[in-house]
């Protein structure tokens, strides 16, 4: 009786194996051989595969990365086409510094003229010369600046004649009151005669405030920010009043918006 | 079994080993890491790509904000021109003396002074800030991507000023002087006339009025003094921007004979032509 029969109850026969062992112990070892070497070939093909795998996973990472590059180009000649934009910045700089710088110091010297005349105007003074000294583009005259009586943006001088100290005061006091003049002030007085008639002579100086110039030519509407009030405050040492509306502070607008998002 | 098999469960499963070792790390993990390399480079122009539109696009609006800004060329032409026209200062101060009824004593055009610009820091003007918006390089993968020829030496287009530096270089003032003769309105007539806004800025870089009373000397060709008139003498100026300095002269070639009259015979006076 076979181990089988006993385990399954087969029939109580005698079993006979008529194949010599010798042979199926070769054949069993074949048949292990072949396992062996299938298993070894299934082992290859999985590398095989993995290896067209992994090398399609690169031809794909090439390509993507071809295709970043190419629009990487794409991107910096997009942005290089943009470089004229600087020049024409650079003109525009240019413009506005030309206008500005040209055009700061313009005064309406006919209205100017006239309204400090005219206080003079009567019999009781009048004036022998007036000389006014503007600023322009080469900059402001630095005659008659005080750290008294405050620095101007130009000077006037004067000679007057008035019928008496009283008059000359008063002749003072009315040119002080004309709009763009200031710190009016006698340099030296002194008593004469035209015949019989007292006279009082007057030697003159005054300031030109901000307020006398036109700012026709400075350009309104500025991309350096170099507006009348800015060239005012630079010639006057003041510094900025708050951040500039230049293109930094506009990028740094930026980065504080890229942030907060 | 044990015994007999095992040897080749051995090798088999050693061979398997050996295999999938080998295959691993001469075939698969090599390409994988490559194919890793380009995904990592990938992403970094990728990122190079994505800062760059940022820069196009900042340039675009400030392309835009240049656009919507009033233009100033026409009034820079009148105002600063490249040239100084002599015939035209001359008929403008001819022409505002004749309108303005005063009499011009004197006249001249001084020797050109040259004006230096507003010096201004390079980070403050716009421009720069336009500039960096080119600064950023690509980035070139060593390997995996066709590179065209000129993007294997990239270089920024253009360089970042540093340092302050005058705006304007170029810059001249041309000084006319003016004195001219007659009673107070017509020398503020005169001035006014000198002033037109259409015409280029006579900036009046210094100005007397001096009072010509009745009785003071007299001034050939001027009218004698009455009281309340005044001499006035300005200097102003009149700018040029970037002058050339060329040269045009058209005359003609050709032979000249002395002219009759001579030429250094004495003029007619006014008074003798009427």
């Amino acid at each position: 009786m076979n181990p089988l029969a006993d385990k399954y109850g087969a029939a109580q026969l005698a079993s006979v194996n008529l194949v010599p062992q010798e042979i199926a112990e070769r054949k069993k070892m074949r048949a292990v051989q072949l396992l062996a070497v299938v298993v070894v070939l299934i082992a290859l093909g999985l590398v095989v595969i993995g290896y067209l795998g992994a090398l399609g996973a690169k031809e794909l990472a090439r390509s993507d990365l071809q295709d970043a590059f190419n629009a990487q180009v794409d991107a910096f000649d997009a942005r290089d086409e943009r470089l004229p934009v600087f020049g024409a910045y650079v003109q525009r700089e240019v413009s506005e510094y030309t206008m500005a710088q040209v055009g700061w110091g313009e005064i309406d010297m006919a209205q100017f003229v006239v309204a400090i005349a005219n206080q003079a105007s009567g019999k009781q003074s009048s004036f022998t010369t007036i000389m006014v000294v503007p600023p322009s583009a080469l900059g402001a005259s630095a005659e008659g600046q005080d750290p008294v009586f405050g620095n101007g943006v130009g000077v006037i001088r004067f000679s007057a004649t008035a019928s008496s100290a009283e008059e000359a005061t008063k002749l003072i006091k009315r040119i002080e009151a004309v709009a763009g003049v200031a710190s009016v002030r006698a340099v030296s007085e002194e008593a004469s005669t035209n015949g019989e008639d007292p006279l009082w002579n007057v030697e003159g100086t005054a300031l030109i405030t901000p307020s006398a110039l036109t700012m026709r030519l400075v350009p309104a509407d500025s991309l350096t920010g170099l507006t009348g009030e800015a060239i005012l405050r630079t010639l006057q040492g003041l510094p900025e009043p708050s951040a500039s509306p230049s293109p930094e502070a506009d990028e740094a607008d930026d980065a504080t918006t890229g942030e907060g998002n | 079994m044990r015994s007999k098999y095992a040897p080749i469960a051995a090798l088999a499963a050693l061979a398997i080993i050996v295999v999938l070792a080998l295959g691993w790390f001469i075939l698969i993990k090599p390409q994988l890491a490559e194919a890793s390399a380009f995904r990592s480079a990938k992403e970094d122009v990728e990122a190079s790509t994505a800062k760059v539109q940022t820069a196009t696009a900042r340039l675009e609006r400030y392309s835009n904000d240049l656009a919507a800004l009033a233009p100033l060329e026409e009034s820079l032409a009148v105002n600063a021109p490249s040239s100084f026209d002599v015939e035209q200062a001359r008929t403008r101060i001819i022409e505002a003396a004749r309108t303005a009824h005063v009499g011009i004593a004197s006249m001249g055009v001084e020797a050109t002074v040259g004006v230096e610009g507003w010096v201004v820091k390079a980070s403050e003007r716009p421009s720069t800030s336009v500039a960096k918006l080119f600064q950023d390089l690509p980035v070139v993968p060593r390997e995996g991507v066709t590179v065209p020829d000129a993007w294997k030496e990239y270089l920024p287009p253009l360089e970042v000023p540093g340092g302050e530096s005058s705006v304007v270089a170029g810059m001249y003032a041309v000084p006319v002087e003016v004195e001219v003769v007659g009673s107070y309105d017509r020398m503020a007539a005169f001035l006014r006339a000198l002033s037109d806004p259409d015409e280029q800025l006579l900036l009046i870089a210094s100005l007397e009025v001096v009072a010509r009373n009745e009785g003071a000397s007299e001034i050939p060709t001027i009218a004698s003094a009455k009281d309340g008139d005044v001499i006035l003498t300005l200097t102003g100026h009149m700018y040029l921007l970037d002058p050339t300095g060329a040269i045009e002269d058209e005359a003609p070639g050709g032979t000249s004979r002395p002219a009759k009259p001579s030429p250094f015979e004495p003029s007619d006076s006014a008074a003798d032509q009427k």
